[in-house]
């Protein structure tokens, strides 16, 4: 069965930016309960007032999903970056993993973002990359803890 | 009064009252299946019919046997078992063949004949069914009271259908259900008087009373049943009817890919409010939403693709806007919105912006990405007008005005927009008529070769002399003439005229025409081509077409094939405006092109600016290295001349040599060159 993935970005509206890492962890925690119901998985990233997302599944599920969030209003300039056909998940083990900038984060984390942001409008594939081995590093970071 | 000494004397008045009941129930549901009978068409009239005869013909037998075997003549009674089953069958089929001609055209002819068989079947009834009845006595019958009983039969049954056939109102139906009791009471006990028995003395007397309640209750039964099986039809066909209507009703006020409502309901809605606000009702807002590039979509993705966009324009509208506004499809690609109680015009626009916004937002439908956009007008009400056709048009002006503002964007209604979308009106119309009255004319300007600064050629260049406004420049009628599909009129008028003209001038000048988007997408270019150099004799190497670097930005395997027939003519082609759009190398490859036209606000900031002088230098290269012609437009100063002449551009034309004149200027301009060249 082939599987799609979709990557956009968009960014957070005025009235909610002061609120943007909580509402950012809230919409990763409510779209993982709603992802594994349709076997949808995918990364949620909000850095400086963007959010950049990536859905990976049926295309069914990413195209009932990915229509929902463009009715979202607690975002704006949305913009599709990428769609494609791919082998296989990158976020297999995540319904929706979150990062976000926490406070008293590592610089090295913040510095992290600051790339998949950039990256996320010159080259998709790398930020996800990127964003899968942020994820990675999180994991060892809790495994050494 | 002896009807009223027979009934109260010789009658049990229980049975009476049974019978009576039987009538009136009977005669209710009757008259309602009359109704329905007369009001149906086609084929379902008969079962109409059928049933309704069934149901009163039971109904009248029903209540002539009980009141029958009510009637205590004092002597021993029997019936005669066929004459009684006739009697009854008559009564059916006379209702039915009644109630046929009940449903005649005329309405007169349908009472009279229609109510009076009905009122016939039922006396033909009653009387086979007297002579059914044997009592064991002297029989006596009195004609009068007969012929009386006949003639309350037939007029009350006319009566009862003209009533039916007048009004289709519940009233109509009472005072006819009252008419029909009318005509089978009247009928019977009128037609009771007419008959009497006197007993014998021998016989016994006792009548069998018993018996025959227990029998006048059966047939009262199965009179009921037959009577209730018509009610219960015509409830279950009532509901399907309302059913129906409902389903009707919806299908016609609602868009049927989007379930929202349509342009049908929009305007109803729209009026209902105006109503509204006249009576001090709250103030709205109207909004129109027109989607941008849709028709791509549709034609490049497919209608399925694009229907399944436009149920998710119809699913954003709704999460867009508060729940209590209404959204309708009102056209193709267009949405109107009702906002109930808006009247600031800031919320206005901010709702405007988030319809802009979401619709902006990409679609992505069966794995293809879709990206249109949308353009909102909005108007409110009170402020702008009260009235749904004033409302309607000034959305639309507003709709026009953000449209052309430059699309994905909300404008309000001013009344100034209405005299701007005026004065465009006019000139599409002035446009029109100076299509077909050809107020066109051709100008020229003349082309030189650099090195021997010699004319080589001319651009024709379109001039609209209109009678009323004067000269209109092209940059003003183009854009428009392009959006009324009338460009292509007046590239192939201008190609006309031009080589009508070059004909005459010497053999080793050529013209260049230029060539829209539109005219080259048409498919008909190079059969244009052929026609006008066939019309006017003009060698085929003498034409050149200008064309755009849009043309083959939007549809390059069909300008490819457009071109590849105009060279196959003979005709050159040259790239106008190079340097200005997607200038792409791998056009000059792919397409045949032979010259290259060096675009005017390079040349203008020549020398002294060094960006346009290098691009001029690289283009002037380009064209050497690729073997084509370099050709620099809108050279003015010797300054220009001289730079451009020594990088490498073949030719040139601008003010320094000469302005676009017309057809015979520019006719005299080569004829004066002419001998001094052939001098040279």
């Amino acid at each position: 069965m082939p599987i799609q993935r979709l990557f956009y970005t968009s960014r957070i509206v005025e009235s909610d930016a002061s609120r943007g890492v909580s509402i950012a962890r809230d919409i990763a925690q409510t779209s993982a309960a709603r992802n594994a119901a349709v076997g949808l998985t995918g990364s949620l990233a909000f850095i400086d007032g963007h959010f950049i997302q990536v859905l990976e599944g049926q295309q069914g599920p990413i195209e009932a999903t990915f229509e929902r969030i463009c009715c979202d209003f607690r975002h704006c300039e949305l913009k599709l970056i990428d769609l494609q056909t791919v082998p296989e998940r990158q976020f297999a083990e995540w319904g929706m993993a979150c990062l976000v900038n926490e406070d008293g984060c590592a610089v090295d984390r913040h510095a992290a973002l600051a790339e998949i942001k950039l990256l996320s409008t010159l080259n998709a594939r790398e930020a996800m990359v990127h964003m899968r081995d942020l994820l990675d590093a999180g994991d060892r970071a809790a495994l050494a803890a | 009064m002896r009807v009223l000494t027979c009934l109260f004397y010789e009658h049990n008045l229980a049975l009476v009252a049974l019978a009576a009941l039987l009538c009136i129930i009977g005669s209710y549901v009757s008259v309602q299946l009359f109704r329905r009978t007369i009001d149906a068409r086609g084929g379902s009239r008969f079962h109409w019919c059928f049933l309704a005869s069934v149901c009163a013909g039971s109904s009248i037998w029903g209540t002539h046997f009980i009141a029958m075997l009510g009637y205590q003549p004092g002597v021993p009674v029997t019936f005669h078992a066929s004459l009684t089953i006739v009697s009854a069958v008559i009564a059916i089929g006379g209702v039915g063949i009644g109630l046929l001609l009940s449903c005649l055209r005329n309405r007169w002819v349908a009472a009279i004949c229609g109510g009076g068989t009905i009122g016939l079947a039922i006396s033909a009834m009653h009387y086979v069914g007297m002579f059914a009845y044997r009592a064991d006595g002297i029989v006596e019958w009195r004609p009068g009271y007969v012929a009386a009983s006949l003639v309350f039969a037939v007029v009350f049954g006319a009566l009862a259908i003209d009533r039916l056939r007048l009004h289709n109102r519940s009233s109509a139906t009472l005072v006819a259900t009252a008419l029909l009791v009318l005509a089978i009471v009247m009928l019977h006990f009128v037609g009771m008087a007419a008959f009497s028995v006197t007993p014998i003395a021998d016989f016994g007397s006792g009548p069998q009373g018993d018996v025959f309640f227990a029998m006048a209750a059966a047939i009262a039964m199965a009179a009921l049943l037959i009577v209730g099986t018509g009610v219960s039809t015509y409830l279950v066909e009532m509901r399907t009817r309302v059913d129906a209507q409902d389903q009707l009703h919806h299908i016609a006020m609602h868009d049927a890919l989007t379930g929202l409502e349509n342009r049908h309901a929009f305007n109803g809605k729209l009026r209902r409010r105006c109503q509204r606000l006249a009576r001090g009702g709250p103030p709205f807002a109207l909004l129109m939403v027109d989607l941008d590039r849709f028709k791509p979509v549709n034609d490049t993705l497919g209608h399925p693709v694009g229907d399944r966009v436009l149920k998710a324009v119809a699913a954003r509208l709704q999460t867009a806007v508060r729940e209590n506004d209404m959204v309708a499809r009102i056209g193709g690609d267009e949405f109107a919105i009702i906002t109930d109680g808006l009247s600031d015009p800031q919320i206005a626009g901010h709702l405007a912006e988030r319809i802009v916004d979401v619709l902006s937002r990409p679609f992505v439908v069966g794995g293809q990405v879709a990206e249109i956009g949308a353009s909102v007008g909005i108007t409110l009400a009170p402020a702008d007008g009260s009235d749904a056709e004033s409302l309607n048009q000034q959305v639309d002006v507003a709709l026009y005005h953000a449209k052309h503002e430059g699309r994905g964007r909300h404008s309000f209604f001013d009344p100034s927009l209405t005299e701007t979308l005026r004065e465009r009106r006019q000139l599409e119309q002035d446009l029109r008529r100076a299509c077909m009255r050809d107020e066109f004319e051709v100008h020229f300007q003349p082309v030189l070769d650099t090195k021997t600064r010699k004319f080589i050629g001319a651009e024709a260049l379109v001039r609209w002399k209109s009678a009323d406004r004067g000269e209109v420049p092209p940059t003003v009628f183009i854009p428009v003439a392009e959006e009324l599909g009338l460009v292509s009129h007046i590239g192939a008028l201008v190609l006309d005229k031009a080589c009508e003209q070059a004909v005459t001038w010497p053999e080793d000048i050529t013209v260049a025409v230029n060539v829209s988007p539109v005219q080259m997408m048409g498919g008909r270019l190079a059969s244009n081509i052929a026609q006008a150099l066939h019309r006017t004799g003009l060698a085929p190497h003498r034409l050149e077409i200008e064309i755009t670097e849009t043309a083959l930005v939007a549809d390059d395997e069909l300008a490819l094939t457009a071109l590849q027939e105009v060279r196959k003519l003979g005709v050159k082609i040259s790239l106008d405006d190079f340097g200005t759009g997607y200038s792409s190398l791998s056009y000059l490859h792919r397409f045949p092109i032979d010259r290259i036209k060096i675009d005017r606000s390079f040349v203008n900031q020549l020398p002294g600016d060094p960006g346009s002088a290098s691009i001029v230098r690289a283009i002037a290269q380009l064209g050497e290295s690729l073997k084509l012609e370099v050709t620099a437009e809108g050279i003015e100063t010797d300054e220009q001349f001289d730079y451009v002449a020594q990088h490498g551009c073949g030719n040139m034309q601008g003010y320094l040599f000469s302005r676009p004149v017309d057809a015979a200027s520019v006719a005299k301009l080569f004829a004066d060159a002419a001998p001094r060249r052939s001098a040279a």
